[in-house]
């Protein structure tokens, strides 16, 4: 009986044991060992979102996503030796062990060391190859691919990890239409089995992925090939410093081109920087017609204006205002004063239009502020606020003020489009991944100068290319309304006439104008003048684009 | 009476084995058919990537350039209107 008492009494024992244990697991622990459980079963997958595509103006693709390779090399896994997997992974991938000489051989004498991430990048068909090999594996790595390239590099900018491992873009459109472009990451969340199949009975939480939007670009992927061709050949025949080149559709401000390029490679702008947009520089002449325009659409001056004081410098205060060449050309019209490019003449006109007046169009002009085209980097011009008379006179020929190369395009295509301002755009829509299609908000177009003033200044512009020096580079079947420019670089507060910018800028025909391009040559030695070197090569485009548009 | 429980009980655990059995079949052919379609649509995707890169690398104007000697391209600068 008594054992009998001792074996119940042990069992009980042991019951009442085991009932705290399971009371402690299952009731105080619940919550934790729940979480565990669920963490071992339940398993996230991030579902990483294609970045978009971007397309020339022919949908042709000017990037492409494609999945490269990345190996690692296990030696605990390894089934041949080292020295034998090196060859065979050099026979699927020629140069494999001249690319990693170094970095092999530290590998192979070193014992301690068990694994080696490598950086040469395999093709699908090479991976394949590979992943039979045992002790190496195969991780895919998502890239861009230019099958133009470095076409259109300062356009399209360049993606790259940030800090916490994601690609985002750089420069131009990759930045700018990043969030567009590289869609929305997706997960799933629910239970797998051991071997990590997705258990279909039990509950699951999905969202899946959105791709990028593709964009659609204005960019004529031939023009832009034309441009940077000729302005890469033009920068080495005017042995020049950089050059850049700009065209834009007159009448909607969509770019068709857009090209720099310097002397030497390893000062050639990287993708992520856009001199056209970015770089400040004094106009020069190149910003005579548009004060002209300003003063005539103020009515402060008449296609009547005769220039009485050209007959000698004009003297402001201790500074002396002079003709490029020094020459000097007495009782200047409008025609002459533009033909000749003549300062005098100009800064007397400044004179007629006043302070007020010309800040009231500068504004209006957008020639203070960004242009706002849909492209990383654009920088602001800055605008002083002190205006004593030689600035104001000096301004009338582009020297004291700054622009970028695409404020000074937009501003002067005003005159093409008949006095109304248009936003400068690169991509002209975008479709999501259910191809449904997006137009980028746009600002408005502006009324700036009344149709009136802009024939008298078309008129003005096509007498002066065709009387002037630059008509030589005219072919004869080609109307155009243009004005060249020679601006001076200031030097540490003073200018030189040793370092120049050389600028072309035009639109052709004259009347309804398919396009207004401008050429801009930084520091050409051969030459200073832009009548000569940028001038030649805005002509040479001009007449190759004019039967590509 | 016993019996008879026992009995049902029996069956009744029987009919729960036998459910069970193909449901979980049904189951596990489903996993394994959209595991297998999974790793179908990433061939799929890689291989249309790779197809997509190919297609314009062949048409892309650098294409031209490499494999036509430079000196054998001329612009056209003739142009042929049609009424």
């Amino acid at each position: 009986m008594s054992r009998y008492k001792v074996i119940l009494t042990s069992f009980l024992i042991c019951f009442f044991i085991i009932t705290c244990r399971l009371f402690y697991w299952q009731v105080i622990k619940s919550s934790e060992y729940g979480s565990k459980a669920t963490n071992q079963t339940y398993k996230m997958n991030i579902n990483k979102a294609t970045r978009g595509q971007i397309y020339s103006s022919d949908e042709f693709p000017l990037t492409v996503n494609q999945t490269d390779y990345l190996i690692s090399i296990y030696k605990p896994n390894l089934k041949d030796d080292l020295e034998s997997v090196y060859q065979k992974i050099d026979q699927i991938h020629p140069s494999f062990i001249q690319q990693n000489q170094d970095v092999l051989n530290t590998f192979k004498k070193n014992d301690r060391q068990k694994w080696i991430d490598l950086n040469t990048l395999f093709n699908k068909t090479e991976s394949d190859q590979i992943a039979q090999i045992p002790g190496v594996s195969i991780k895919q790595l998502k890239s861009r691919y230019y099958p133009e390239d470095t076409l259109a590099k300062n356009i399209l900018g360049f993606i790259s990890k940030d800090s916490q491992g994601n690609y985002i873009g750089y420069g131009g459109l990759e930045s700018y239409y990043n969030k567009q472009l590289q869609g929305k990451t997706g997960f799933f969340w629910g239970p797998q089995d051991g071997t990590g199949k997705t258990i279909l009975t039990k509950k699951s939480w999905n969202l899946p992925s959105s791709d990028g939007n593709n964009l659609y670009t204005s960019i004529n992927r031939g023009i832009q090939y034309l441009v940077e061709k000729t302005i890469t050949e033009g920068v080495e025949k005017y042995q020049a410093d950089s050059g850049s080149v700009s065209i834009m559709e007159s009448d909607t401000g969509r770019i068709i081109a857009m090209a720099s390029i310097s002397a030497t490679s390893s000062a050639t702008p990287s993708a992520s920087r856009n001199p056209a947009i970015s770089d400040l520089f004094e106009p020069g002449s190149i910003f005579k017609p548009i004060i002209m325009t300003m003063a005539l659409d103020q009515k402060s001056i008449d296609t009547d204006f005769i220039c009485t004081e050209c007959s000698h410098p004009r003297t402001i205060g201790e500074y002396t205002i002079g003709n490029w060449d020094n020459s000097l050309h007495p009782d200047s019209t409008l025609k002459d004063i533009i033909k000749n490019s003549d300062n005098i003449g100009m800064s007397y006109i400044m004179t007629q239009l006043g302070l007020d007046n010309f800040l009231k169009y500068y504004k209006k002009l957008g020639l203070n502020q960004k242009t706002g085209i849909d492209l990383q980097g654009e920088s602001r011009p800055t605008m002083k606020s002190n205006w004593p008379e030689i600035d104001l006179a000096t301004a009338s020929f582009g020297q004291g003020i700054v622009v970028t190369q695409i404020n000074m395009l937009r501003a002067f295509n005003t005159i093409a489009n008949n006095g109304m301002l248009v936003q400068p755009t690169v991509v002209d829509y975008y479709t999501n991944y259910l191809n449904n299609k997006f137009t980028p908000k746009r600002k408005s177009t502006q009324q700036i100068f009344s149709p009136e003033s802009i024939v008298k200044m078309k008129d003005i512009l096509k007498y002066a290319v065709e009387n002037g020096v630059v008509n030589q580079f005219r072919p004869k079947n080609l109307e155009v309304c243009a004005k060249s420019g020679t601006a001076q670089v200031a030097v540490k507060g003073s200018y030189t006439d040793s370092v120049t910018i050389a600028s072309y800028i035009g639109f052709t025909p004259c009347n309804n104008p398919k396009f207004t391009m401008i050429v801009t040559i930084n520091n050409p030695r051969s030459s200073p003048w832009g009548s000569s070197t940028a001038a030649p090569i805005w002509y040479d485009l001009a007449s190759k684009i004019n039967r590509l548009l | 009476m016993p019996k008879f429980f026992i009995v049902t009980i029996v069956i009744s655990l029987i009919g729960q084995i036998i459910f069970s059995f193909f449901y979980s079949s049904q189951i596990l052919t489903q996993n394994s058919q959209l595991n297998q379609n999974q790793t179908e649509i990433n061939q799929l995707t890689l291989e249309i990537e790779n197809l997509q890169k190919q297609a314009s690398d062949l048409s892309s104007i650098n294409h031209l350039n490499l494999s036509t000697p430079s000196a054998s391209l001329k612009f056209i600068d003739k142009s042929l209107t049609i009424y």
